[in-house]
């Protein structure tokens, strides 16, 4: 997503066929609040909420590596692109490539993959036959599967099915 | 003069012993005379009616998209139902003037100015809906693509949107054109029997030094053809391209090849009923019974009547088609959504169908189609009836879709949203209020050129035509 050329249709979000996107439909974090972003004597009076935003100690809930989007913009899971470009900047700056799951070396690893209590997540390198995503997938084919297969958007998530004791649910 | 020869048999497009002085007469008091405390009356109620969409937009526009009810399941609501709406209502407008003219259809000299204005006003109100829903409209010239300095940031060309964009302008650009071209005689007509100052003033420069030469009725004449010749194929791809918005995505309900021309043919059935629902009114209020003729009505009807059959075996190929498939998505959107009348938006869908299939079949009787309050009634059915389907088409297409996870609660539009659509209306009569009291409401010159093959009084004094020798006739009438 390229927040700054996003107009707001929301198309693709009617699109999605998982309806993972999320639209800004108001001024939620005070983006637009920054000085002189809104003048009050033309837009009228936000609110209060608004500008708590404006506020050094308030802004602290906000990420600081993240861009605070603005109403009327579309988003969705950037798959944590600070992190990314963090990750590979520390892999340049040691001359190596980026780790992801090789030999237990991560140089990064997505938000929710790093809060999973259970290491349910895992975020990776594809193109990298070591990487911890690559093996993840190899030792469980048969258990991948990406949701709404048939209908050829190709995404890159993907998900493993349940394991269930068949024989013993059989017999 | 003409060539032309009307049987007898055909009823006469202009009723009443009109010569060329009484048809300016008739067309042209409106524009002459104050207007009537009616008009006023509609004209403030259309005006308060665009104040509260004015209103409602700039409230939306202010705190954001949140105003409306949207959600994350359902992005778009009635915004996209109402511009599908206003757009297809424009298309009998253009239907009239192009298709029409070029097929030589003598009928549409007495409605077509009045069509053409509808579709021009109609246009306009479609336009709001694309502008103000957009989440950041401060920045909706991105989508225009020209040299920038941003990079420079190009429009993506792959989206349906974007031919929207070029469809639409198009669209109106050139409606815009023929309408005005059309009304260059007439308004050189009022401007040369203008007795007040400003109508000498403003008919003097709208109609560009008109002078009522063969120069200029020969250019007149040759720019109508090439325009109408642009016309035509408009009045097929501004929908086909409007449905393309639905069709190239992957939602069912929305991902079907049929809607091409099942959204063409809707729009012309809508488009008609709004004409009727006008000119009724109009040719009542102006006395213009002898121009706008039961016979016109009964033409348009007969359209409408085509038209509504034509979408309803649509629907029909629809049901039949997600069966065929045997495609448990689209099961689900046409059976379960829709064709259920205890599904959430089952009501929207069996109104729909009563409305646009069951409703028009009355049409088949001649007595119905010449009946005026039968048909005024069936006009506002039939608008109402093709809400309904855009409504039906969008809302409950994407409300459930793949993933019950993503499912949405029930949308039901917010003051906002139905203060937007209100204020269209209130945009469009007021444009059409305005058109009726500052411009001729009917093609002057082009009733004129018909009157005497298809005038009553004249059809009376050729009576004796057909008794004539083919070659006799012939030799009188060529020269």
């Amino acid at each position: 997503m390229a927040y700054n050329r996003c107009i707001g249709t929301r198309y693709c979000a009617n699109n999605c066929p998982y309806k993972v996107r999320r639209f800004n439909w108001a001024d939620y974090t005070g983006a637009d609040s920054f000085p002189d972003n809104q003048d009050q004597t033309i837009v009228g009076v936000l609110d209060p909420a608004v500008h708590v935003m404006n506020e050094d100690l308030s802004r602290m809930v906000l990420n600081p590596d993240v861009t605070v989007r603005s109403r009327g913009v579309m988003e969705k899971c950037s798959f944590c692109v600070q992190r990314l470009q963090e990750g590979k900047l520390k892999a340049k700056r040691a001359n190596r490539a980026l780790m992801t799951g090789e030999d237990g070396q991560w140089d990064l690893k997505t938000a929710c993959q790093q809060s999973c209590p259970t290491n349910a997540i895992v975020f990776g390198n594809i193109n990298n036959s070591k990487s911890g995503i690559s093996k993840e997938r190899i030792e469980n084919t048969k258990r991948s599967f990406y949701s709404l297969e048939q209908l050829h958007v190709m995404p890159n998530v993907n998900y493993l099915v349940k394991v269930r004791n068949r024989e013993e649910h059989e017999a | 003069m003409h060539l032309k020869y009307e049987a007898q048999i055909r009823e006469p497009l202009v009723d009443g012993d009109k010569d060329y002085h009484q048809v300016s007469e008739d067309i042209c008091r409106p524009i002459e005379v104050k207007p009537s405390r009616l008009w006023y009356i509609g004209f403030f109620i259309s005006v308060a009616l665009l104040l509260f969409g004015v209103w409602s937009v700039y409230d939306q526009v202010v705190y954001g998209v949140g105003q409306w009810n949207l959600n994350k399941t359902v992005g778009w609501g009635w915004d996209i139902t109402n511009f599908v709406w206003w757009i297809g209502i424009g298309h009998a407008g253009t239907l009239i003037s192009a298709i029409l003219l070029l097929f030589r259809q003598g009928w549409r000299t007495g409605v077509n100015r009045a069509a053409e204005a509808m579709t021009i006003f109609a246009v306009i109100c479609a336009g709001q809906f694309p502008i103000w829903h957009m989440g950041r409209v401060w920045l909706a010239f991105f989508i225009m693509p020209y040299p920038n300095s941003r990079g420079p940031v190009w429009v993506n060309f792959n989206s349906p949107l974007l031919w929207d964009v070029f469809a639409v302008s198009t669209y109106f650009t050139v409606s815009l054109l023929f309408w005005y071209t059309g009304l260059l005689p007439d308004l050189a007509l009022i401007r040369d029997r203008a007795k007040t100052k400003f109508r000498k003033f403003f008919y003097g420069i709208t109609s560009f030094g008109w002078t009522g030469s063969t120069k200029h009725w020969q250019r007149h004449e040759a720019l109508s053809l090439v325009l109408a010749g642009l016309a035509t194929p408009l009045v097929l791809s501004v929908h086909t391209i409007v449905s393309f918005d639905f069709a190239t995505s992957v939602i069912p309900g929305w991902h079907t090849t049929i809607f091409p021309p099942y959204f063409v043919a809707g729009a012309i059935f809508s488009g008609f009923a709004m004409v009727q629902t006008l000119l009724l009114i109009l040719r009542k209020v102006f006395s213009l019974q002898d121009y706008i003729t039961l016979g016109h009505i009964e033409a348009m009807n007969k359209v409408i009547v085509l038209t509504g059959s034509i979408v309803g075996i649509a629907y029909l190929t629809e049901l039949f088609i997600a069966f065929y498939s045997q495609n448990q998505y689209e099961a689900y959107a046409f059976f379960y959504t829709r064709a259920n009348l205890f599904s959430p938006y089952g009501w929207a869908y069996y109104g729909m169908m009563t409305c646009n299939v069951l409703s028009p079949q009355i049409f088949w009787f001649r007595k119905m189609r010449r009946n005026l309050y039968v048909t005024f009634f069936m006009s506002i059915i039939v608008n109402i009836g093709m809400w309904f389907e855009r409504f039906v088409i969008i809302a409950t297409s994407i409300f459930r879709d793949y993933l019950p996870s993503s499912w949405s609660i029930y949308y039901s539009p917010s003051i906002f949203e139905i203060g937007f659509y209100v204020g269209t209306f209130g945009l469009f009569f007021t444009c059409f209020f305005l058109f009726s009291k500052y411009f001729p409401v009917i093609a002057i010159a082009e009733i004129k050129h018909v009157l005497k093959t298809s005038g009553q009084n004249y059809k009376e004094q050729v009576g004796g035509i057909e008794s004539q020798k083919v070659e006799e006739f012939a030799g009188e009438y060529a020269h």
